[in-house]
């Protein structure tokens, strides 16, 4: 079921007036909530409902063996570490079956057939269930968090809330175990909905979604991957800004409308994104960008892996690994691989100019506004570059765009539009309004009433239809 | 949130070194480290906080004002956009669900129209230009030119011009066979497609006003045409619908395939209409078979209209559904969406080569990197 359309407008009325009917009653509540999940995640394919439930079922059994296994004190026992690998081998064994099966059997089967011996491995085709890299990490943070001793095995069915709720189900937050559960144990008080915030949210998240990604994917982006030699290199650069803009915008406001939606029923998920071009430096970015993916490869793999307590080569070792594998989460392809690749490096590179300039003793970079404004642009445009790899069909597919920046010169080509252009500079733009005018916006918005807020959203509703294109493509994150 | 990273005896900072820094430099927020320390707000503690700082001045609801301000909000909605939700209504394939839903929908614009909800929206539309379209009229499509399209010689300088048009199954087709076409320095391609789009259901999408429009502003030597994969759907006829697959709906469907390839073909313009590669659904393959019959048949009447296959090109050794085949060099490459019936890029490049083959053998056209000096 996709967030903007009708089919969900009407299922969400029913799931909100169940959920607060049943609050009063958290075992009917709680079974009612994963039954409206089952819906809303069965609707693509009813099959996958199975995968859903058989592992939360898997999960919360090994999360209890972990358990048991500490005597029930948890902090890194060794007697619980044999669970714990099982319970990550079989999260990891699941996502590479259907996710990454068939990529490392062609990989395997094309250096096989380079020796002349043939493609032994066949090719499953499994269909990938939509959002499963963002099911298996929930997984994986509850199962390691009670090996951890940071979270004791919650009941079965409020485990099951958390693994099936369907307002992240599909394309995140990465909500975790020890966040999420404790909310379903705190009374959520019918009378203090935080329903300002979450309309402005959402109607921000279907602006951004319906009125600015689609639009520049229809008119530019698309065109550029899919025929870049007919384009010039002014309309690579803007197409370029364009997917910069697009994929912001498309991600963003899933993530915007899921936390909207999970208010509006009780619940408070974790922030996702804030003002990711905005950043200063590579790091700075990725603080700011899928915040739950990159606090997630932060404490379950980088810190793992040794992080930086092993001297400077581990720890740029280290960065380039974490977001090597955090790249190969996104997609089955080599494209992603080297996307994160070029962040990992990237990373590493430029904690190797902070060390190299903190032993010289030499400041901090960015001490005057023209040069922070330099970092503002360098930051903007590597993630830039780097997103055209991650957009790109295959690895040729990206030079092929790259190289229209240079090799397109001598016309400007039509596919550069006023619109075009006027959303590309609004979706950077809008990442450097203080926060405080959204809170300012919320704030305003809760001071009008139902009544009033009840206007508001048939006024917005109406126009982002109007003004929106006809139909709504994917959210892009589904595929992840 | 505690980090139990951090209780094992390393430095805050985490890099085992002290921190010799003077102050006012390097501010720690610019640190890994930071990044890694478990003070800095993240996730849903940053959320929570940052929530409770902003709670002072956002006011609360209650579940039953947030309701009502949810079904005042869709209903309002409604009211405005009911012309607009009655298209996207009418646009779904006719049947039973189409019918129901046309009949929930029907107090909602009723009322629209009886409070004049609906002018706004028409209103709106008419500010935004839409439906304002400049269309061209069927006569122009002859051109002004007195010279057959077909023959003369491609060169460099004067490419051959191709227009390729079609649904969804086109936007990767199209898109290789402009790229595989631009290649050879002899063709200047443009694709034009729709998705959700077909022949079968004019109401929703006038492709024939389209090409007429396209063709008069495209002036194009050649079309290419790949149509059908909607089409499968039962259409409205004289007030009638028929069911898809019957005569009478294959008699209707090869009238509109026809309308569409005269208009193509007007003034000798070469027209390669190209049929749909075999599909997984059982179902929907012998649907699209019987529409590649109605292809290749009505091709067949009309001079100058190729019907160029491409079932077998996109099928197993053994005829059947492929997801992989073989690439030149005996390499797996995949072929096919999850879905099962679009084109991954090697499945698009796979059928655009075969059109473009046909393309030049009919042009006579020698590619410019081989093409003898003059």
């Amino acid at each position: 079921m996709l967030f903007p359309t009708i089919t969900f407008a009407v299922f969400f009325l029913v799931v909100y007036v169940a959920n607060w009917a049943l609050m009063p009653r958290p075992r009917l509540w709680k079974q009612a909530i994963i039954v409206a999940s089952c819906v809303f995640y069965g609707w693509w394919d009813w099959r996958l409902i199975f995968l859903l439930l058989g592992a939360t079922l898997v999960n919360q059994a090994l999360g209890v063996r972990v358990y048991r296994a500490a005597g029930g004190r948890g902090g890194r026992r060794p007697a619980a570490r044999p669970w714990l690998m099982l319970a990550v081998a079989v999260n990891l064994a699941t996502l590479g079956v259907f996710k990454y099966f068939d990529f490392f059997a062609l990989s395997l089967n094309g250096v096989l057939a380079a020796f002349g011996l043939g493609a032994p491995l066949p090719l499953l085709r499994i269909a990938l269930p939509v959002g499963i890299s963002f099911l298996v990490f929930r997984m994986l943070t509850y199962v390691i968090d009670i090996y951890r001793g940071q979270l004791m095995p919650a009941p079965a069915l409020d485990f099951a809330v958390y693994t099936v709720f369907f307002p992240y189900l599909l394309a995140g937050p990465i909500a975790r175990a020890r966040e999420f559960l404790p909310q379903l144990r705190e009374p959520r008080d019918p009378r203090a909905v935080d329903s300002s915030r979450a309309f402005v949210l959402i109607l921000g998240g279907l602006v951004k979604k319906l009125l600015i990604a689609d639009y520049l994917s229809t008119h530019i982006v698309g065109g550029l991957f899919a025929s870049p030699q007919t384009y010039s290199s002014w309309e690579t650069f803007w197409g370029i800004l364009a997917y910069s803009v697009q994929i912001y915008c498309d991600f963003s406001a899933y993530s915007d409308i899921a936390i909207g939606i999970a208010l509006l029923l009780g619940f408070e998920l974790p922030e996702n994104f804030a003002a990711p071009y905005a950043a200063r430096t590579i790091q700075d970015f990725w603080r700011r960008w899928h915040i739950t993916l990159s606090s997630w490869l932060r404490d379950y793999l980088y810190i793992p892996l040794g992080g930086n307590r092993k001297g400077r080569g581990r720890t740029y070792a280290n960065l380039v690994l974490t977001f090597l594998l955090g790249g190969l989460w996104h997609g089955a392809g080599w494209t992603f691989v080297f996307w994160g690749l070029l962040h990992g490096v990237g990373l590493a590179v430029e904690r190797a100019r902070m060390d190299a300039r903190r032993s010289r003793g030499l400041p901090e970079p960015g001490a005057t506004a023209g040069g922070r404004a330099l970092q503002h642009l360098g930051v903007f445009a590597f993630v830039s570059l780097a997103w055209v790899f991650f957009r790109a069909e295959s690895l040729g597919n990206a030079v092929a765009v790259l190289w229209r920046l240079v090799a397109g010169l001598g016309s400007f080509g039509t596919a550069v539009t006023l619109p075009v252009m006027a959303l590309c500079v609004l979706g950077v733009a809008v990442q450097y309004v203080p926060r405080r005018g959204v809170e300012a916006l919320e704030a305003g918005f809760s001071r009008i009433g139902w009544a009033g807020q009840g206007v508001a959203l048939a006024l917005a509703l109406f126009l982002i239809d109007m003004l929106g294109p006809a139909g709504s493509a994917e959210f892009l994150y589904f595929k992840f | 949130m505690d980090d139990t990273s951090w209780r094992e005896g390393e430095d805050p900072a985490g890099d085992g070194r002290e921190r010799r820094e003077p102050a006012g430099r390097y501010r720690t927020a610019e640190e890994w480290e930071e990044w890694l320390r478990p003070e800095r707000p993240q996730g849903a503690e940053a959320g929570r906080r940052s929530s409770r700082s902003r709670a002072a001045r956002r006011r609360r609801s209650s579940a039953g004002a947030t309701l009502l301000a949810m079904l005042l909000g869709f209903f309002l909605a409604g009211l405005l956009d009911a012309p607009n939700l009655r298209k996207d209504v009418e646009a779904l394939p006719y049947g039973a669900s189409r019918t129901l839903r046309l009949a929930l929908l029907s107090p909602m614009t009723g009322l629209s129209r009886l409070v004049r909800a609906d002018a706004v929206s028409a209103g709106l539309a008419a500010a935004l230009g839409r439906g304002e379209e400049r269309h061209h009229a069927r006569a122009e499509v002859g051109g002004r030119g007195k010279k057959p399209l077909w023959p003369r010689a491609i060169t460099a300088r004067k490419p051959l011009r191709l227009y390729i048009a079609g649904d969804s199954m086109d936007q990767v087709f199209g898109s290789s066979l402009v790229n595989l076409a631009t290649a050879t320095g002899l063709v200047k391609a443009r694709n034009d497609y729709r998705v959700s789009s077909g022949l079968s259901r004019p109401d929703y999408f006038d492709w024939p006003q389209r090409l007429v429009d396209k063709i008069v502003d495209f002036r194009p030597d050649a079309a290419v045409a790949l149509f059908g994969a909607n089409d499968a759907q039962n259409v409205l006829y004289e007030g009638r619908v028929l069911k898809v697959g019957t005569r009478a709906w294959q008699e209707v469907y090869a009238r509109r395939v026809g309308e569409a390839m005269d208009i193509l073909a007007e003034n000798g313009r070469r027209v390669y209409w190209v049929g749909q590669p075999i599909m997984k659904d059982a179902g929907y393959r012998r649907r699209i078979a019987m529409m590649n019959h109605i292809y290749a048949a009505e091709a067949g009447r009309r001079p100058g209209v190729t019907f160029v296959s491409t079932w077998r090109a996109l099928a197993g050794e053994d005829g059947s559904y492929a997801e992989y085949l073989e690439d030149e060099d005996g390499r797996q490459v995949l072929m096919r969406a999850p879905d099962g019936i679009h084109l991954t890029r090697a499945g698009g490049d796979r059928m655009a080569a075969i059109v473009l083959d046909v393309i030049r053998r009919d042009w006579g056209m020698v590619p410019a990197a081989s093409a003898p000096a003059p």
